[in-house]
């Protein structure tokens, strides 16, 4: 695509004022970078992610570091407030390689110093010079791909870590001064509720500062997928996830992590700022292939092979594969699904703005429920109300 | 063609079991007379209508008039096709009372079935005379001495009398004809007497108005007559008079004897029925032929549109199948689950498929059928009669004295090896056993009295896999008797379903309550709430399952920023949200609907 995606041309994103969320300051624009190889692909996963020869990771650091030259001639200014390293695998490709690319998009987006730099990595790739490797490179947070303390759910996932590797990892990083954030799977098949609590307490008890449960989802063209359909693997029991998520609820209450979104836990003022960009609708640049953005109103999204998108980057064009302009009405759709993802929940304003539940009765009627919880003008999701995000959004906007 | 004195004409029809080869037959005398050229036309020429090509059975009658030469005389035959069918055995009826005999064709290695059995009876009672052959004799596995034994048996004659013939290579098929000009004798009406004719089949053509095939049994019908159709009272005048052969030949006139066509200026074959008697409105005949009966649709079902907005393209579809179908009846209904629609009577099972068929084929339209079900008779405490269509509607027990049900007089025939198998079956099905006779020392033929619920649920496809297929049956409606019937109300979560009540013999309630709650169970999908499916007889629960409150309806991980798949999967969900259906406060999809409803009583 030659031309820019509409309303970005001539912006001038910047960090502040950002606003405040789940006890932090969330900076009002931020930038993500993705980096598409794995060492192997996990069983369950369907993200935008290659095994493909070292060769290519210059290919695809050229290709990101042009990307964001385009970007810049785009908008007028730009200043960051927090850079996200997410994968596919970041902690595979050599640091030093990152750190060059790290160091073109913080200055070209104008990183503000004490920005959070998150870093996604896998247990197998953390050792005391890598750590401090990605130090130098500026990282202050390292979310941890553990998935689970269970060796059995481990091999499941098809991951490479164990379970003590796993633990030592998270150790490592903590004593190296990093924010960790440590990334859980709950219900994968076979996973029962007790090695669930047993990776829960094994969590808690190495004190990361930042903890993610995600239900494992069946998605299309992933080898479990296949394995489920032919029967050699059971399906995730939805009622056994939905135990489990409480069980997590619960346990990490009681360790003192708050849960500041329906899938996150923090220690008090240890939110994942960058995260919080996407539910507060903030702006954001992504680089790298597949990677999303959202600038002035428009979603827009990279092309997802590396080829083609390195193509488009080094000739100078936006690496695009499609955008959006968003109608008011997805607007109000994204406010509220997206709010009611955070613990701090919507306002009663938006129901007014929108015309959704003009009477109030369906929002009565999910209180009366159990599902939402209300405190004075906002509602939000009950821990159950979670669990049925879907049909609790649905209900409010039909 | 010249006109042909009385003596000179046969009225014949070919009665068999269906597959026993009577279009192909049908074929051979149409070459012998020259009508066809062999080898240049589709095989089973006179079967017209695509679904009866389609089904391999005949639906609509129809008479084709051929010439046959012999011993220097020419003879006009009539051949009066029949319909194939159970559900059209009035039909059958009056298109063999259009006749004077009839070729009783029956398979040389099947032997007699049921269904030749019963046309045979039928055929009896317009005393007809047979003039009996075996069929398909070229198939290695015939047999065609034991057959013919078979049916010298049945009918009484000697075995010689009955001919062998293979319609396929056209073997036997010369001395079958010149047999049926020898043995059916010529009609005997009056032809100075007022007109009257038998309207043994009439269809609806949209350019031409009704069509009526009629037999003329005295008198005469002249193009620009005007007729009286002395049963519903209709007049009309005759635009064409002909006969087909097979293309229509208009004459002008059709005299005592003759079979031809009629075409009227009416437009609703519910004004000519099959059955009634045309004569003169200017001198008509003082009493009409005897036989006419109304037609009575005997299995009735509800059918609504898959999408509520074609309700309205339903109802004109339908009043256009009528004006070709008089059978069909309908009214609107309204069901809680399924909106709006028509409760539709029907002859029969083959007569609901066929107009679901033909409104899908005909009118582009998708419906959704509840099962089928009889009328009821509740008999009132006052002695008031109350035809109940819909098992919803039957009032509660304490208002009726007692419940009736349609009841058929049943023909099975099967092969003495199965004969334990078959009576089984026939005790789990309320059957009467009447009567019971051998057609030979391996074949039995049984005779039944047993309700029409029985038959419209599974009764024939239980028998033919119970019998690996060897038996065979056939059966007439014969009245409403008595019966111990409760109706099985389903509610969910409290709400009467009343798409799922069904009226059942009183033992068989709980087990049809249980099996149609565990359908549901499975069906429905998980609400925000436990959801009772319960089976209730009057106030009192047979059976309950309950389907648990879902938990769990969560999207996963927002990845990287990808807002929009999210906010796409949830704008699909609220989409498929409006099409679901509302029973009280449960939500279920449509398909979940049409799934439940064709739960057989029995799985």
């Amino acid at each position: 695509m030659d031309a820019a995606p509409p309303g970005i041309q001539g912006r001038k994103p910047r960090a502040w004022p950002g606003r405040c969320a789940a006890g932090v300051e969330v900076p009002a624009f931020g930038v993500y970078v993705h980096v598409p190889f794995c060492a192997s692909r996990c069983s369950y996963c369907d993200f935008n992610t290659y095994v493909l020869p070292r060769g290519t990771w210059k290919i695809w650091a050229r290709a990101v570091v042009a990307e964001a030259r385009v970007a810049r001639e785009l908008l007028e200014e730009a200043e960051a407030g927090s850079l996200y390293v997410g994968g596919g695998t970041p902690s595979l490709i050599d640091p030093d390689l990152l750190g060059r690319v790290l160091n073109e998009v913080a200055s070209l987006f104008s990183l503000t110093s004490g920005a959070e730099v998150s870093l996604e990595a896998n247990p197998e790739d953390v050792t005391p010079a890598r750590l401090r490797a990605w130090q130098r490179i500026g990282a202050t947070r390292l979310s941890l791909g553990v998935q689970s303390f269970s060796g059995r759910v481990l091999s499941t996932l098809g991951r490479r870590a164990g379970a003590d590797q796993c633990e030592k990892a998270t150790l490592m990083a903590l004593e190296a001064g990093f924010q960790v954030n440590l990334d859980l799977i709950y219900g994968t098949p076979g996973e029962s509720l007790e090695e669930w609590g047993e990776t829960l307490q094994r969590a808690i008890s190495v004190s990361p500062q930042h903890i993610s449960c995600y239900a494992l989802t069946l998605e299309e063209g992933t080898p479990m997928m296949r394995e489920v359909r032919r029967a050699r693997l059971p399906a995730p029991d939805p009622d056994l996830q939905a135990e489990m998520y409480l069980l997590a609820v619960e346990e990490l209450g009681r360790a003192g992590y708050t849960r500041y979104e329906v899938s996150n836990w923090a220690l008090p003022g240890h939110a994942c700022r960058h995260n919080l960009i996407y539910w507060t609708r903030g702006e954001y640049w992504g680089l790298g292939p597949g990677a999303h953005s959202f600038l002035g109103g428009t979603r827009f999204w990279n092309l997802r092979r590396l080829g083609p998108y390195a193509r488009a980057a080094l000739s100078g064009r936006l690496p695009v594969a499609g955008w959006e302009v968003l109608t008011r009405e997805e607007e109000w759709l994204e406010r509220l699904f997206l709010g009611l993802r955070l613990a701090d929940g919507v306002d009663d304003v938006l129901f007014g703005e929108t015309g959704w539940d003009p009477d109030g009765r369906v929002r009565e009627e999910l209180r009366a429920m159990g599902l939402l919880l209300r405190e004075g003008q906002r509602i939000r999701l009950s821990p159950r109300g979670a669990l049925l995000s879907n049909e609790v959004f649905v209900r409010l906007v039909s | 063609m010249a006109r042909v004195a009385q003596e000179r004409i046969r009225n014949f029809a070919i009665i068999s079991h269906i597959d026993h080869g009577k279009s192909t037959l049908a074929d051979r005398f149409l070459e012998i007379c020259g009508l066809l050229e062999p080898g240049k036309h589709p095989e089973q020429f006179l079967d017209r209508m695509d679904l009866e090509r389609e089904r391999g059975i005949t639906i609509k009658a129809q008479a084709v008039r051929m010439t046959y030469r012999a011993g220097g005389e020419e003879y006009q035959l009539n051949l009066v096709d029949t319909p194939g069918h159970v559900d059209f055995s009035y039909e059958v009826s009056r298109a063999l009372a259009a006749c004077e005999g009839a070729v009783l064709l029956v398979d040389a290695s099947q032997g007699v079935e049921a269904q030749t059995l019963a046309n045979l009876y039928l055929a009896l009672e317009s005393e007809l005379v047979l003039v009996p052959a075996v069929n398909k004799i070229d198939l290695p596995q015939a047999n065609p001495e034991r057959v013919a034994e078979e049916v010298a048996r049945l009918l009484g004659v000697e075995a010689r009398s009955v001919l062998a013939i293979s319609a396929k290579t056209g073997a036997g098929v010369p001395q079958l004809l010149e047999a049926v000009v020898e043995r059916v004798p010529p009609p005997s009406g009056d032809p100075a007497a007022p007109p009257r004719a038998l309207v043994f089949d009439s269809t609806y053509d949209p350019y031409r108005g009704v069509v009526c095939f009629v037999r003329v049994v005295d008198g005469e019908l002249r193009a620009g007559d005007e007729v009286l159709a002395m049963a519903t009272g209709a007049r009309t005048e005759l635009l064409e008079v002909g006969y087909l052969s097979p293309d229509p030949v208009p004459t002008g006139v059709l005299a005592a004897g003759e079979v031809g066509y009629l075409i009227t200026g009416i437009k609703d074959v519910g004004l000519a029925k099959v059955g009634d008697t045309l004569t003169s409105a200017r001198r008509p005949a003082a009493r009409p032929l005897p036989g006419y009966r109304d037609p009575k649709p005997m299995v009735f079902a509800g059918i609504y549109p898959a999408d509520e907005s074609d309700f309205e393209d339903l109802r004109d579809a339908l009043a256009r199948l009528k004006l070709s179908d008089a059978s069909l009846v309908f009214e609107p209904e309204t069901s809680k689950a399924l909106g709006f629609g028509f409760r539709c009577g029907f002859l029969g099972l083959l007569h609901m498929d066929i107009v679901k068929e033909r409104l899908q084929r005909e009118h582009g339209l998708s419906v959704v059928a509840t099962s089928p079900s009889v009328a009821y008779k509740a008999v009132m405490k006052d002695g008031r009669e109350i035809l109940v269509r819909n098992p919803a509607d039957l009032p509660s027990p304490g208002h009726y004295d007692h419940l009736e049900e349609p009841v058929v007089e049943a023909v099975l025939v099967t092969p003495a090896s199965f004969l334990g198998a078959v009576m089984e079956l026939s005790r789990e099905r309320r059957a009467e056993l009447k009567g019971m006779e051998w057609l030979s020392e391996e074949r039995v033929e049984l005779r039944y009295r047993l309700p029409l619920a029985e038959v419209i649920t599974d009764f024939h496809d239980v028998l033919k896999s119970k019998t690996r297929g060897y038996a065979s049956f056939d059966y007439e409606f014969s009245g409403y008797a008595p019966a111990d019937l409760v109706r099985v109300d389903i509610l969910v979560h409290g709400e009467r379903a009343d798409a799922f009540s069904a009226v059942v013999p009183r033992e068989e309630a709980q087990s049809y309550g249980r099996a149609m709650a565990r359908r549901l169970k499975e069906l429905i999908p998980r609400q925000l709430f436990d959801v009772a499916i319960q089976a209730a007889v009057g106030s009192r629960i047979v059976a309950r399952e309950t389907i648990p409150a879902r938990r769990k309806d969560v999207l996963a991980k927002c990845y990287g920023g990808d807002v929009t798949r999210k906010r796409k999967l949830l704008e699909k969900q609220k989409e498929g949200k409006k099409k679901l259906k509302m029973l009280g406060k449960v939500e279920v999809p449509p398909e979940a609907f049409v799934a439940a409803l064709g739960l057989d009583r029995r799985k």
